[in-house]
């Protein structure tokens, strides 16, 4: 697909969600919530951040043990 | 089941705390999908605040974040007085309550611009997009520009949609 002014291929086609570096389609979901279900929603990912840090930390200590031995 | 900024926020409007969510979770209420772990308050500094804020929080058994164990730890009315921001824990969560913020001030200085919005089912007031958005940049560090976009994104297409 090509831009007809420019005779370039139109970025935007395929780009759809992206547009560069931010997902707009991520933005526009969460626009179409209510805070407290958008907040319901950031709960889940929140426990899942915390425990995935936690699990880091654990193997982080567990190599520095082994390196240390 | 509420989660812990529910749990918080009720507490506080049950209790009649004059206070405004700031900081990350006041993004996520207005649609921005980042991922934060701590709850940050912004609260009234008035002695009748500060007296309802110690009580409405008493049941959490709030401790200051990274005191060894088995320091004395004592969160209430007169250290609220006496102090500024707090970064405070209880049970694996976090909470920072500021009485002031880089850029924006405190309390008094965001209320007319802070937003309403319900949270389980209380009408909470939330730092508006471009005060949170200045704080961040002023604050500058480097995790609070990598959510500069997203936040930005965010504000332009809640314009959008509010000008549709």
């Amino acid at each position: 697909m090509t831009s007809p002014a420019t005779g370039h291929p139109d970025l935007s086609l395929f780009d759809l969600g992206h547009q560069g570096d931010l997902d707009r389609t991520q933005i526009a979901q969460q626009l179409r919530l209510t805070p407290t279900e958008r907040l319901r929603h950031h709960e889940s990912w929140r426990l899942f951040v915390i425990e995935a840090l936690r699990n880091a930390e654990l193997h982080r200590k567990s190599r520095q043990r082994t390196l240390q031995r | 089941m509420q989660n812990f900024t529910e749990r918080v926020v009720s507490a506080l409007c049950s209790g009649k705390v004059e206070f405004i969510v700031v900081g990350g979770v006041s993004a996520v209420l207005q649609g921005s999908p980042i991922v934060t772990r701590d709850l940050d308050l912004c609260y009234r500094r008035t002695g009748d605040n500060f007296s309802r804020l110690a009580e409405a929080l008493f049941p959490f058994q709030l401790r200051l974040r990274g005191l060894p164990e088995g320091v004395p730890d004592v969160f209430d009315q007169r250290s609220l007085q006496f102090g500024m921001n707090f970064t405070l824990e209880t049970e694996g969560e976090s909470l920072d309550l500021l009485g002031e913020m880089s850029a924006i001030g405190g309390y008094d200085a965001i209320v007319g611009r802070a937003i309403e919005l319900d949270v389980a089912g209380h009408t909470v007031k939330v730092l508006a997009l471009e005060d949170l958005i200045r704080t961040k940049r002023a604050a500058g560090r480097p995790k609070d520009l990598a959510v500069l976009p997203v936040l930005e994104a965010t504000l332009q297409m809640l314009q959008e949609k509010d000008g549709a």
